[in-house]
C-alpha cells in the first residue's frame, strides 16, 4: 500500500513538474515572438553606420582576457582592432599565459612598457607590466601581463584599466559580425527612463563556418552532430528564452563570450566574483541586485541579433565539462544570492527569474535524474504502470522536438541564418535525435557538476578548441592488404554501430508502440531485457556477415562496400519494421508461413487488416531516413568507441547463445504474446525460412510402443489407415428422428474460449453462445488442430493430417481420401459450404470441390442488395455474418425438404481489421457488456484497446442468436443438430499460454437433444468426423468405411477434466511444433502440464518430454510418408464410399 | 489521470510540430520565391530607373517617359513596391538633379498615395515607413500632416516624424522641441544631429529658447549643437546651465565649455568644480582640464590629487600628467 501511495505521488509529482516545465517553456516561446518581431522592424529604421562615425557615441572598453591564446592571438586582437568605433580602447589581458602570448604580442604590435595610471577599484592579482603601442595606428590597444588568476579576475584587472564608460567583454577567439559593438552600444542610449546596466546579445556556433581574416563570411550548419545540436539549443536559449526575459526585464545572464556592462555599475557591484565559475551571470544578478537595493530604475537588454560567433565544444568529453561547470556556477550563483528567492524587495527577479532558475534550471536536470531512477526502481518493486510512464516519457520527449521545432521556425522567420540546401532539414532531425542522443549526456553532466560542487571541485576545466581557422591535416599513405582490412574493420564498426543503436531504438519503439497499442507484458522491464538481448544475438549473427561483405568490397572501393552494406542494413531494418508492424497487428511472428499463401491471399489478408496506411508508409520512410541520418551524423561520433561497443556486443550474444545452448528453458517465457515479442522478428523470419527451404534431413526416433493409440492395417503402405473403433457417443444425448438429422456446422472465426462461455479468463463476451451451451452438449476443453483457419475444414470434416503447409496446398497432389462430407454425400445428403469471403481463398473451394460438395456459397454469391462488411483501405473479407447467416437460410429454403442436408458455415466477420457493420453500436455493446462482468475501471482502460475486436465478437454472437432464432421457424429444425465451434482462437487479443491459440468452445445443439451436458475432457476438431459418422451410423445405419484415416479418435464425453488424445497441432501453415497427448502439451522443446482450466504450467520430466517427442515424431513422419505419396485409403475403400 | 489525456497531448504536439515543419517548408520556399520575384522586377526597372536619374533635370510639371513593360509590371501592388524601394535606396544616396529626378518620377507615378496609405496605418511600423518615404522624397506638401506626428506617443513614430521633419526643413524644423512632450533620447539625439551636421549653423534665437525648454533632453541637444560649432557667442547661455537642476543637462554644458574657444573657461570651470555636487560632473571637469588648462590652472589641480577620493585623485593625476607633457612641449 505505502509503495503504491509512494508510487502515485512520486510519478504525479513528476507529472505536474513536468507540466509546469512546459507550460513555462511555452509561455517563454509565445512572449518572445512579440519582443523579436518589434526589434527586428525598430531595427528596419536602424543606420547603425551612424554610431561607427559619429563623435556623440559613449565611449567603450573593450576587455579581451587570454589565457595560452599564443596560437591564434595576434589575429583575434587585429580582429578586435578592426573594429569602428569612434570612442574605443581594446584591453588585452594576458592572464599570466604559460605560452608566448605576450611576446607575440609584443612583436606584432610594437609594444612598449608604459607607465599607465589605475586605481585598483576591485582587488585582482597584481599587474605585471602595461603595455601600448609606439604605432600610433595601434593607438587603442592596451595589453596587460598581470599574474596569473583566472577569468573573472583577469576581467577585473581590465575594469580597473578601462578608463570608458562602457566595458564590453569578451572572449578573445570569437568572431564578431561587422556591426556587434554598435548593436550592443545602442541600447545604452537609447533609454530615457531607466538606466540600462548591461546588454548581451546572440551567440552562434561558428564550427564549419567559414572564417578569414578573423572575419565570418560563409555560415554554415556544423557538419558534427554535437556542435549542430548545440546550435540548435543556442538557437532555443537565445531566440526563445532570453529575448522573452529580456522583455520582461528580468534577464539574469549575459553570455560571457560576448557582453556590455556599465562600468560604474559594475565597480560600485563589485566587479566579477573570481571564486565562482559562472562570474558572468553571477555579475549580471549582483549588478541587478545593486540597483534594486538603490532603487534605481534600470534595464538589462538583449538583442536578438546573432552578433557573436564561437566555437562550440565537438567531444562528449570537452562538452561534459562545459555543462559540468555551467551547471556550477548556477548552483554558485543560485547559493550567493539565496536572498533573492521570492522575496518581492527584488521585484521580477526575486519573484520570478530567480525562482525559475532554482525550479527550472538547476532542479529540471536533477528531477528528471531522479525520475528515471525513481522509474527504475519503481519497475524493480514491480509497481510500475508502464502504460502511463511511457505515455509520460513520449510526452516530455515530444514537447522537446515540438519546442526545438518551434525554435527553429523563429529562426526561419527571422534571421534565417541557415540558407543552405537541406540545412532546415537537418536541424529538424538534429531536434528529433537530441531527446536520444545529447539531452542524456547534458542530464548527466548537470548531475556530475552537483556532484563536483559537493565535492568542493572548483576548476574551470580545460576548454580545447580544435581553433575556427584550423584545416584538416591530409593524410596520404598507401596501406598494404593486412592494414587495408584494418582500415576496412575500423570504417565498418561505426555503421555497424549505427545501425545497432537504430536497432535499439526500434525495438523501445517496439516495445512501447506494442504497449501502447494493446499491453505492456507482464515484468516488462525483463521482457524488454530479453528482447536486446535476443536482438544483440541478431546483430552479432548479421554482424559478422556484414563485416565480411564490407572487407571484400573494400578491397574492391570504399564506396562500394559502403553502399553495399547501407543498403543492405536499410533493406534488414525495414524488413524488421515490417515484421514488428505484422506482430502488432497479428500478434502472431511471421515465420515461414508466408510462403504457404499465395500472393493474393498475402494482399487480401494485409490489405483487409490495414497493414499497409499512410502512418506505415510514413513510418518506412522516417525509419529509413532516420538510419541514413545516423550513418552520416552519429556513425562518425561513434568511430572511438564502436569497438568497444562491438567487442561487449559480440561478447553478451556469445554468452547469451551458449546460455541457449546449455539451458535453453532456463528464460523461457510462458506467456504467449510476452513470448513472441521478446523475440527478433527477423532473426525469427529468417531462422524459419532458413528451415523451410533447406529442412533439417527428418531422422525420427520412433519407439514401437508408441502406435498403441489406433490399429493400423498397414503401416507400410497406408500410414494413417485404421480400423474403425470410434465409439457413438452421441446416442446417449439425442433422440433418434424418422429420417437422418440435417447438420449444419458453425465455424467462428476466431472464436476462442478465452472470451466465451463461464470461467473464460478475459471474461465472456457471447452472451448468446453462454446460455446455448446450456441447453446443449457443451464441451469447454475442445481444440482446434490449426493456430490459423488453414487447418479448420480438413481437420474438422475430414479428420485429416496437414501435408506440408496445410492439407489445402496440397492442392492437385492431395492425396484421395475420405471425409465427413463427401461420405455424407455419397448416404444421400445435399452438401453445401457457406462463407462470406472468397471461398477460393486458403484453397478452401479446393478442397470442398474434392469433397464432390454441391454448392459453395461465397462472395460471389450474395445477392445485390446485401451490404458488404466495411472496407478498410479498399479492402473488405466480403459479408458480415449477419448477411452470410441470413443467405444460409435463403438457401437452405431452397433446399428439397426430404434430402437431408450438410451446412458448413464459417463466418469471417470477427478476422482482422475487425470492422462490422453497426460498429459503433458493437462498441457500445462493448461497455456495456464491461458493466456487467462488474470490469474496474482499470481493466476497462486496458480492454478498450481491443474493442473492435470484443464488438466484433458481441457481433458474431449476435448474428449466431439471429441464425438460431430464424432457423427455428423452418421446417426440419426439429431434425437439425448444430456444431458451433471456433476455427482457431484470435490472436489479435493478446493469448495467455501456448495453448490458448487453439482452446474453442464446441456446442452440439439440437432439439433432438435428450439431456444437456457440460464436458471438462478434451477433444478437438479431428474428432468431430469420427464422432458424427459413429452417431449416424449407430443411429441411422448410414454406410460408413470399417477402415479409416481418420487421425482423430473420436470426442471424449467424459465430464471430468482429461486427455485421452494424442494430436499434432499446427500453428502456422510452416510451423507444426504442437503436440497435446494426456495432460502434456509440447510446444517446440517445451512441455507443459496442462491445468484443468486450461492453464499451463512448465514439466521438467525428461521422460514425459522424450515420450512426447516421440509420438510427435511418430505422428510427423507417418505426415511425410503421406507427403512422399503414400496413400491414406486403399483406393478400393475411396471408391466404395467416394460420391459417386 | 488516464494516460490517454497523454496520448492527446502527444498527438497534438505531433501534429504542431508537423504543422510547424509544413509553415517551414511553406516560408522558406515563399522566401525564395519572392527574393527571386523582387529581384527580378528590380533588375528589369534598373536600367529605366538609371535613365531617368541621368535625365536633365525636370520641372516641377516634367513627365518622365515610362516603357509600356515597365507600365505593365506598375500593374501589380508587388512591383509598385519593388519600385518605391529601389527609389528610396537610390534617393537616399543622391542629390541635386538626380534626386529631384526621383521626387518628380516618385510623385508621378502616384507612389506617394502608396506613402500616405501607410501614414495612415494603425501599426507603428507601416506609419514610420510612410512617413520615412515621403521624407525622403521631400514631400513639402505633407509636412505638417509629419509635423503632427512629432509629439506622438509612439516613440518610433515620433521619432521617424522628428527626423523626417529636420530631414525636409533642417534647423528649422527643430521647432517641434517647442512643445515636445518626451524625452529625446541619446541616439535620437545622435541621429538628429547627423542630420544637422552639414545644414548651415542654426539661428541663435531659436536656440537659445531651447536653452531654456523645461525639457532637459532638448536643454542637452542644444548644447551639443552649440558644442558641435563651437558658437562662442551664447557662452553666457551655456554657464548658465551649469547650474541647471537636472544632471544631465550639468555635465553637459561642461563638455560644451570645453568646446569653447574662450580663455575663461578654465576659470568658469574651476568656479563651477566648487560649487558642483555631483562627482561624476566633477571628474568630468576634472578631464575638460585637459583642453581648457593652462599653467595657471595647474595648482588648482595639484589640490585635487592630494583629494581623499581616489577617483578624483586618479582624474587630477591623470590631467596634471597629460598637461605636463603637453604644455612642456609648446
Amino acid at each position: 500500500m505505502w509503495k503504491q501511495v509512494l508510487y502515485d505521488l512520486f510519478s504525479y509529482g513528476i507529472l505536474v513538474y513536468s507540466v509546469t516545465l512546459l507550460t513555462s517553456y511555452i509561455l517563454i516561446g509565445v512572449y518572445s515572438i512579440g519582443a523579436t518581431r518589434k526589434y527586428l522592424r525598430k531595427s528596419s529604421f536602424t543606420d547603425y553606420t551612424l554610431l561607427a562615425s559619429s563623435n556623440y557615441v559613449p565611449s567603450v572598453s573593450i576587455l579581451a582576457p587570454a589565457y595560452n591564446e599564443g596560437a591564434n592571438i595576434i589575429e583575434n586582437v587585429r580582429s578586435l582592432l578592426s573594429i569602428h568605433y569612434n570612442h574605443l580602447e581594446v584591453i588585452v589581458i594576458n592572464d599570466g599565459s604559460k605560452d608566448d602570448s605576450i611576446q607575440k604580442l609584443i612583436d606584432a604590435y610594437d609594444l612598449e612598457a608604459v607607465d599607465f595610471l589605475y586605481h585598483v577599484h576591485i582587488p585582482a592579482k597584481p599587474v605585471k607590466t602595461v603595455y601600448k603601442s609606439r604605432n600610433t595606428v595601434y593607438k587603442k590597444l592596451i595589453v596587460i601581463d598581470k599574474v596569473n588568476g583566472g577569468k573573472a579576475d583577469a576581467l577585473n584587472t581590465g575594469i580597473n584599466l578601462a578608463s570608458n564608460k562602457y566595458l564590453v567583454c569578451i572572449d578573445v577567439d570569437c568572431i564578431l559580425e561587422q556591426d556587434a559593438l554598435l548593436k550592443l552600444v545602442k541600447p545604452f542610449i537609447e533609454e530615457t527612463d531607466r538606466r540600462v546596466i548591461a546588454t548581451g546579445g546572440v551567440v552562434r556556433i561558428a564550427n564549419s563556418c567559414i572564417i578569414e581574416n578573423g572575419r565570418l563570411v560563409d555560415v554554415n550548419l556544423p557538419k558534427n552532430f554535437l556542435a549542430r545540436v548545440q546550435t540548435l539549443e543556442y538557437i532555443r536559449a537565445f531566440l526563445l528564452g532570453r529575448m522573452a526575459w529580456s522583455r520582461l526585464n528580468g534577464l539574469l545572464l549575459i553570455s560571457g563570450a560576448f557582453g556590455a556592462f556599465d562600468r560604474e555599475i559594475v565597480i560600485k557591484a563589485g566587479g566579477y566574483d573570481h571564486k565562482t565559475v559562472g562570474e558572468d551571470m553571477e555579475l549580471v544578478v549582483r549588478m541587478r541586485r545593486y540597483m534594486e537595493e538603490h532603487k534605481m530604475p534600470y534595464k538589462v537588454a538583449f538583442i536578438p541579433d546573432p552578433l557573436c560567433w564561437t566555437e562550440a565544444p565537438e567531444s562528449y568529453k570537452i562538452l561534459g565539462r562545459q555543462r559540468n561547470r555551467w551547471t556550477r556556477g548556477t548552483i554558485e550563483m543560485l547559493k550567493m544570492h539565496r536572498v533573492l528567492f521570492f522575496n518581492p524587495k527584488y521585484g521580477l527577479m526575486g519573484m520570478l527569474s530567480y525562482p525559475y532558475w532554482f525550479f527550472f534550471e538547476f532542479l529540471a536536470p536533477i528531477i528528471e535524474f531522479i525520475g528515471m531512477v525513481g522509474f527504475v526502481f519503481f519497475a524493480l518493486v514491480g509497481i510500475i504502470n508502464w502504460t502511463f510512464f511511457f505515455a509520460l516519457l513520449v510526452f516530455v520527449l515530444t514537447f522537446g522536438c515540438l519546442f526545438s521545432t518551434f525554435a527553429i521556425l523563429m529562426e526561419v522567420l527571422t534571421y534565417n541564418q541557415y540558407k543552405k540546401r537541406g540545412e532546415v532539414a537537418k536541424l529538424i532531425l538534429t531536434a528529433l535525435m537530441e531527446p536520444f542522443f545529447f539531452h542524456p549526456f547534458v542530464v548527466w553532466s548537470a548531475i556530475k557538476g552537483n556532484i563536483d560542487l559537493i565535492r568542493k571541485k572548483n576548476s574551470w576545466g580545460e576548454m580545447t578548441r580544435l581553433g575556427l581557422n584550423a584545416q584538416p591535416r591530409a593524410v596520404v599513405e598507401k596501406p598494404a592488404l593486412a592494414s587495408k582490412l584494418r582500415n576496412a574493420l575500423y570504417d565498418y564498426l561505426p555503421i555497424a554501430t549505427g545501425w545497432l543503436l537504430l536497432l535499439i531504438l526500434l525495438r523501445a519503439a517496439d516495445f512501447v508502440y506494442n504497449g501502447v497499442l494493446h499491453q505492456y507484458p507482464p515484468e516488462p522491464a525483463y521482457i524488454l531485457s530479453l528482447s536486446y538481448l535476443n536482438d544483440l544475438v541478431f546483430f552479432f549473427k548479421v554482424n559478422l556477415l556484414l563485416a565480411l561483405l564490407y572487407g571484400l568490397f573494400y578491397l574492391i572501393s570504399k564506396k562500394t562496400a559502403e553502399i553495399t552494406v547501407i543498403s543492405i542494413t536499410v533493406l534488414l531494418t525495414l524488413g524488421s519494421l515490417a515484421l514488428m508492424q505484422y506482430f502488432s497487428l497479428s500478434f502472431v511472428l511471421l515465420g515461414a508461413d508466408l510462403y504457404g499463401y499465395s500472393m493474393r491471399d498475402i494482399k487480401q489478408t494485409i490489405g483487409a487488416s490495414g497493414g499497409i496506411s499512410v502512418g506505415v508508409i510514413a513510418a518506412i520512410v522516417g525509419v529509413a531516413a532516420a538510419l541514413l541520418a545516423i550513418y552520416k551524423w552519429v556513425s562518425p561520433l561513434l568511430r572511438k568507441p564502436a569497438k568497444w561497443i562491438n567487442l561487449s556486443v559480440s561478447v553478451t550474444a556469445i554468452v547469451w547463445i551458449v546460455i541457449g545452448i546449455f539451458s535453453p528453458d532456463k528464460f523461457t517465457v510462458r506467456d504467449e504474446y510476452a513470448g513472441n515479442l521478446v523475440k527478433n522478428k527477423l532473426n525469427y523470419f529468417f531462422a524459419a525460412s532458413f528451415e523451410h527451404f533447406f529442412p533439417a534431413s527428418q531422422a525420427y526416433d520412433v519407439p514401437a510402443e508408441s502406435s498403441k493409440e489406433f490399429q493400423y492395417v498397414d503401416e507400410t503402405k497406408f500410414p494413417f489407415l485404421r480400423t474403425d473403433s470410434t465409439a457413438d457417443v452421441l446416442s446417449p444425448f439425442l433422440n433418434t428422428a424418422s429420417r437422418k438429422p440435417d447438420i449444419v456446422i458453425v465455424l467462428v472465426e476466431g472464436m476462442g474460449r478465452a472470451f466465451s462461455n463461464d470461467n473464460a479468463y478475459l471474461g465472456s463476451f457471447t452472451p448468446f453462445l453462454d446460455s446455448l451451451s446450456k441447453h446443449s452438449l457443451y464441451w469447454e476443453n475442445f481444440l482446434s488442430n490449426g493456430g490459423r483457419t488453414f487447418a479448420a475444414l480438413p481437420s474438422l470434416l475430414g479428420s485429416l493430417p496437414f501435408g506440408s503447409t496445410g492439407f489445402n496446398e496440397l492442392g492437385a497432389k492431395m492425396p484421395e481420401h475420405l471425409s465427413l462430407m463427401s461420405i455424407l454425400k455419397a448416404n444421400g445428403y445435399s452438401t453445401s459450404f457457406h462463407y462470406g469471403g472468397d471461398a477460393e481463398f486458403d484453397n478452401m473451394a479446393l478442397f470442398l470441390r474434392k469433397q464432390q460438395i454441391d454448392h459453395i456459397f461465397d462472395i460471389s454469391s450474395f445477392p445485390a442488395d446485401f451490404p458488404k462488411l466495411p472496407e478498410n483501405n479498399g479492402f473488405s473479407w466480403g459479408y458480415g455474418d449477419k448477411e452470410l447467416f441470413r443467405h444460409v437460410l435463403i438457401k437452405k429454403d431452397a433446399l428439397a425438404p426430404a434430402q437431408p442436408s450438410l451446412q458448413v458455415v464459417l463466418t469471417v466477420a470477427t478476422h482482422s481489421p475487425f470492422v462490422v457493420n453497426e460498429q459503433d453500436h458493437y462498441l457500445k455493446k462493448v461497455e456495456e457488456r464491461m458493466n456487467e462482468l462488474d470490469f474496474t475501471e482499470i481493466q476497462k482502460q486496458e480492454y478498450r484497446k481491443y474493442a473492435h475486436q470484443y464488438s466484433s465478437i458481441l457481433y458474431a454472437d449476435d448474428a449466431i442468436r439471429t441464425f438460431i432464432n430464424n432457423y427455428r421457424s423452418r421446417p426440419g429444425f426439429e431434425n437439425t443438430i448444430f456444431l458451433i465451434t471456433g476455427d482457431h482462437r484470435m490472436p489479435e487479443i493478446p493469448m495467455s499460454t501456448k495453448i490458448d491459440r487453439y482452446h474453442v468452445p464446441l456446442i452440439i445443439y439440437s432439439p433432438l437433444l435428450k439431456r444437456t451436458a457440460k464436458f471438462e475432457s478434451i477433444s478437438s476438431h479431428v474428432d468431430i468426423a469420427p464422432t458424427l459418422l459413429a452417431y449416424l451410423k449407430h443411429s441411422y445405419n448410414l454406410r460408413t468405411p470399417t477402415v479409416v484415416s481418420w487421425i482423430g479418435s473420436g470426442i471424449d464425453t467424459a465430464r471430468g477434466f482429461r486427455n485421452i488424445h494424442s494430436n499434432a497441432l499446427k500453428q502456422t501453415k510452416t510451423n507444426l511444433i504442437d503436440f497435446v497427448s494426456g495432460d502434456y502439451h509440447l510446444n517446440e522443446t517445451t512441455v507443459y502440464k496442462l491445468q484443468k482450466n486450461m492453464g499451463e504450467e512448465p514439466e521438467t520430466d525428461p521422460a514425459i518430454k522424450a515420450k512426447l517427442q516421440a509420438a510427435f515424431a511418430r505422428f510427423k513422419q507417418k505426415n511425410d510418408e503421406m507427403l512422399k505419396g503414400k496413400p491414406l485409403v486403399p483406393d478400393s475403400i475411396y471408391k466404395e464410399y467416394y460420391p459417386k | 489521470m488516464r494516460a490517454e489525456y497523454l496520448y492527446f497531448a502527444i498527438l497534438f504536439f505531433v501534429f504542431l510540430a508537423f504543422f510547424m515543419v509544413v509553415s517551414m517548408l511553406f516560408i522558406v520556399l515563399n522566401k525564395s520565391r519572392m527574393k527571386g520575384k523582387r529581384r527580378a522586377l528590380a533588375a528589369q526597372m534598373e536600367g529605366w530607373i538609371m535613365d531617368v536619374i541621368l535625365e536633365k533635370e525636370g520641372s516641377p510639371g516634367h513627365v518622365f517617359a515610362v516603357p509600356p513593360s515597365i507600365n505593365d509590371l506598375l500593374q501589380t501592388p508587388i512591383a509598385k513596391k519593388v519600385l518605391l524601394r529601389e527609389l528610396m535606396k537610390v534617393k537616399k544616396s543622391l542629390s541635386g538633379v538626380s534626386g529631384k529626378n526621383l521626387e518628380i518620377l516618385y510623385a508621378q507615378l502616384s507612389l506617394d498615395q502608396v506613402s500616405l496609405q501607410r501614414l495612415e496605418s494603425k501599426k507603428w511600423h507601416i506609419k514610420a515607413k510612410g512617413i520615412q518615404e515621403l521624407a525622403v522624397m521631400h514631400q513639402h506638401s505633407q509636412y505638417s500632416a509629419i509635423f503632427n506626428l512629432t509629439n506622438d506617443q509612439d516613440m518610433m513614430v515620433r521619432m521617424e516624424a522628428q527626423t523626417s521633419i529636420v530631414r525636409l526643413n533642417g534647423y528649422k524644423g527643430l521647432q517641434f522641441f517647442d512643445n515636445l512632450s518626451y524625452p529625446l533620447s541619446e541616439w535620437h539625439q545622435l541621429n538628429l544631429l547627423h542630420l544637422l551636421a552639414h545644414e548651415p549653423v542654426m539661428e541663435e534665437h531659436g536656440v537659445i529658447k531651447w536653452l531654456n525648454s523645461s525639457n532637459a533632453t532638448v536643454v542637452q541637444f542644444s548644447l551639443k549643437l552649440i558644442a558641435g560649432q563651437h558658437a562662442i557667442e551664447l557662452y553666457d547661455e551655456v554657464v548658465k546651465c551649469l547650474h541647471h537642476t537636472d544632471e544631465v543637462v550639468r555635465k553637459e554644458a561642461v563638455l560644451c565649455l570645453g568646446q569653447m574657444p574662450s580663455p575663461s573657461v578654465a576659470l568658469e570651470l574651476n568656479n563651477h568644480y566648487r560649487d558642483e555636487t555631483d562627482k561624476n560632473i566633477r571628474l568630468c571637469i576634472i578631464d575638460e582640464f585637459q583642453r581648457v588648462a593652462s599653467r595657471h590652472d595647474l595648482p588648482f589641480l595639484q589640490t585635487l590629487q592630494q583629494a581623499d577620493d581616489v577617483d578624483v585623485k586618479l582624474a587630477a593625476n591623470k590631467t596634471v600628467l597629460y598637461l605636463e607633457k603637453n604644455l612642456k612641449s609648446l
